[in-house]
């Protein structure tokens, strides 16, 4: 049948069963499929911590990276902070390993507060980038309340910035390549923790006692041997947050993330679902 | 005492739930719940506060899937049949009790409630709910707002600006179609908000919309009245926030008024509690044991056995409670104007569905406030933020931080291990939207294509409902969910390829405009990017 000016005189009301049929024949057929064959990489924000990505190859890609053990696939993470938008972002980056047979990752954050976008690509076995795809940029918001202009200099999240550009830093100069970038999920994670202690002014042993996995000591942390688990970590700090309870009012200008918590398992969607 | 101001919003909305394709259909029974427990109720409050001519002002927003589904034909028809049968269960009740007279009065009790929605339903508002709604506003004292067209989760639908903005701008023209006017503030679904997105909302001519506390806390300037005045976005759009005092009264679990001992317990249900024998007519398909809406028993407390309902403690619990949410109110303005330099405002949003359902005594208990905020000697004064905008039109300009009111208040909810998989899908066919509103930007008017075109715009705005990937996590109903959303990927997928075939085939294409039938005005063109 024509897709324009069809004169025939439109079907009546159809029959539940008739509906039926139509529908379960649509759904058999057209079930969901990405069907696109071009690469792509999106990223999307999921709070102050994470952000998600997810990726596409096209099918020679996807191929080539499979059969070849020595191509590694690489996302590269670019930020750049709200407060200091004259830091050149490019320079700003961590790489994060992935899992060819995986398309999703959930990704942990250095810093908050910040625009960030990525590319996606493979590192040879000489260390030479191969850039894949691009993401889009997204911004990240912060985890607390929005410090002063004049209090740029001592943001903690500009000191963790500092560490990590320090890091890529020396890598760059120790090496032919950037993309032996310093970046260690762990020692971070180490930082992201101590900017929670000095935000919300928490004591160390309220994570160490829930996680009893981690410690906040940079050396220890930065042992591969750690007993690294983002989930608990995170599972931790939200703990140690509402534990503190801190209250947004206006002689408190700092805010617990976790005071919705309660509101949510009552959400109203519940009721029915 | 110092004078301040409490805004109440009622956020009303259901997933929109119809399937014509089948005799009936359990997840049609959110809905009819929702209208005997909530919505007429709620209906029956205002009308008593307009008939003793109480000066209150709320605010209450309908989702257009909700909208929707109130004017559904189908669905009010269906909705009579369900009733009945709650009345026919009762009449049950009232014999299965008779030896039993504590429990014989409830069922009375409720044969009176159900007659009471019936009539109410039938013959006060003439089975069109939202011309009820229309009218209080008329009045003076509601304002209606809307949300997003099916209550995408916006932040995540943000790849791609055409996706948010036909959210938004069909939200509104679904409003605008039912009520005659287009409305001042806008509900954003699970209070998600992305900087940026006062831009599309100013478009679309509203005034105001809400955040969750942090969105306002986190913004890019340091609020000077905290949450307790707007903030300006810089394109003269207002956000307010929710006040976490006045929502955690309400809403915790633990501190909160619905989890009293004296009022009805939810889980104590009928299609649960007696023999499958004798249920079996009530329930899914003579054997799936659900909730009929008859309950017996109060919340009690700690874990001894669950005591019988008494209704008229429950009532004055909530009167104690209206009391001393208003008594907290004041207490909490008194402090808060010793810092402003104008009255304080606080914002309580809640989900609608909260009142009547979950918390049965809740439409009471709402009443109560209102009534209390009306006497002479009470300086809470109500109000809705279009009221307050017209009278404090300067407002601190600061674009709010992302947020949502979920779990961990972000997107963290509404994407996570559960249910991540389906927003590749969902931005791939934004895109492919895009694309073919471009191509065929000049289809004949009334043609299958445009039809088809208009059809695939609906499908797509359907998949993106934040309900299915929320049910995912929440581990509800889940198949349910995951159905839903691929179902709509394959209609529009359907759609999309028999479009670029031109192979449309119009018995498909009715069909699917019988299912869907939600948005019977969109026009697929705006789905155009603006490069196009």
């Amino acid at each position: 049948m024509k897709s324009t000016g069809s004169k025939q005189r439109p079907p009546g009301k159809l029959t539940s069963k008739q509906l039926l049929e139509i529908s379960q024949g649509i759904s058999r057929t057209f079930s969901h499929q990405i069907t696109s064959n071009i690469s792509e990489l999106m990223i999307l924000p999921v709070d102050p911590y994470h952000l998600y990505a997810y990726w596409h190859l096209d099918d020679q890609q996807s191929s080539d990276v499979n059969t070849d053990s020595n191509q590694k696939l690489l996302l590269k993470v670019y930020w750049q902070n709200d407060q200091d938008k004259k830091q050149d972002p490019s320079k700003l980056c961590f790489n994060v390993n992935l899992d060819s047979t995986h398309s999703q990752q959930k990704i942990r954050l250095p810093v908050d507060a910040s625009n960030y976008s990525a590319a996606i690509g493979t590192l040879d076995e000489n260390q030479c980038w191969n850039m894949l795809a691009r993401s889009n940029t997204i911004h990240i918001p912060a985890a607390s309340v929005q410090p002063k202009i004049q209090n740029i200099v001592a943001t903690p999240a500009n000191i963790v910035q500092t560490i990590i550009v320090e890091d890529n830093t020396k890598s760059t100069e120790s090496t032919e390549s950037t993309d032996k970038s310093a970046y260690d999920e762990i020692q971070v994670n180490a930082k992201i923790k101590q900017i929670l202690f000095k935000k919300y002014g928490l004591n160390n042993a309220d994570v160490l006692l829930a996680s009893g996995a981690i410690t906040t000591d940079t050396e220890t942390a930065i042992h591969p041997e750690n007993n690294y688990d983002e989930n608990l970590i995170d599972a931790s700090i939200l703990q140690a947050l509402h534990k503190n309870n801190l209250n947004p009012q206006l002689t408190h200008k700092t805010l617990n993330l976790n005071s919705h918590y309660a509101a949510s398992i009552f959400s109203g969607q519940n009721l029915y679902f | 005492m110092a004078t301040g101001f409490l805004s109440i919003v009622l956020h009303a909305h259901l997933p929109y739930v119809r399937h014509p394709e089948h005799p009936d259909f359990f997840e049609e029974n959110w809905f009819f719940e929702a209208i005997t427990e909530c919505y007429i109720p709620l209906l029956n409050t205002l009308d008593r506060l307009h008939q003793d001519q109480i000066d209150y002002r709320l605010t209450l927003s309908l989702s257009p899937t909700l909208i929707s589904m109130l004017c559904d034909e189908l669905l009010l028809t269906r909705y009579l049949k369900h009733l009945h049968k709650l009345l026919e269960l009762a009449d049950k009740e009232i014999g299965r009790t008779r030896k039993n007279p504590h429990y014989q009065k409830l069922a009375r009790l409720y044969r009176r409630f159900f007659n009471n929605t019936l009539d109410s339903f039938q013959h006060r508002y003439n089975g069109d709910l939202l011309t009820a709604f229309k009218q209080h506003q008329q009045a003076g004292n509601l304002e209606l707002i809307t949300s997003a067209a099916t209550h995408g989760f916006l932040p995540l639908l943000s790849t791609s600006e055409s996706a948010v903005r036909n959210q938004i701008n069909v939200g509104i023209a679904t409003f605008e179609s039912k009520f005659g006017w287009n409305p001042t503030g806008f509900w954003l679904p699970e209070c998600a908000y992305y900087p940026g997105l006062e831009l599309l909302l100013a478009d679309a001519g509203i005034q105001y919309f809400f955040t969750d506390t942090h969105g306002v806390m986190h913004a890019t300037q340091q609020p000077d009245y905290g949450i307790h005045a707007p903030l300006d976005c810089g394109n003269g759009v207002a956000v307010f926030a929710r006040d976490p005092d006045s929502s955690r009264q309400v809403w915790s679990a633990q501190e909160g008024y619905p989890g009293d001992f004296d009022y009805r317990e939810y889980y104590s249900d009928i299609g649960f509690d007696l023999d499958l024998d004798y249920i079996a007519p009530y329930i899914l398909d003579d054997k799936t044991r659900i909730h009929t809406g008859i309950k017996y028993h109060r919340i009690t407390g700690g874990d001894a056995a669950k005591q019988i309902y008494q209704p008229r403690q429950a009532l004055q619990k909530a009167q104690l409670h209206a009391k001393d949410f208003i008594d907290k109110c004041q207490t909490q303005i008194d402090q808060l104007s010793e810092q402003m330099d104008r009255p304080p405002m606080i914002v309580a949003p809640y989900d609608a569905e909260l009142f009547g359902h979950w918390w049965f005594e809740g439409p009471h208990w709402l009443e109560q406030v209102l009534r209390l905020i009306n006497q002479k000697n009470n300086d809470v004064k109500s109000v809705i933020c279009s009221d307050y905008l017209a009278d404090y039109p300067h407002n601190q300009v600061a674009t709010p931080s992302a947020s949502s009111w979920g779990n961990q208040g972000y997107s963290s909810f509404w994407i996570n291990e559960t249910n991540d998989w389906i927003y590749p899908h969902l931005h791939q066919a934004a895109r492919k939207m895009e694309t073919l509103a471009s191509e065929f930007v000049n289809a004949t008017h009334h043609s299958l294509l445009e039809r088809a075109l208009n059809q695939a715009a609906r499908s797509l705005l359907l998949a993106q409902a934040s309900d299915w990937p929320f049910i995912m996590k929440s581990g509800t109903t889940i198949e349910y969910a995951r159905k839903r959303i691929t179902d709509q990927l394959a209609r529009f997928n359907y759609l999309h390829d028999t479009i670029h075939n031109n192979t449309i085939d119009e018995l498909s294409l009715t069909a699917l405009e019988q299912i869907d039938n939600i948005f019977p005005g969109i026009d697929f063109r705006n789905y155009c990017s603006p490069e196009n």
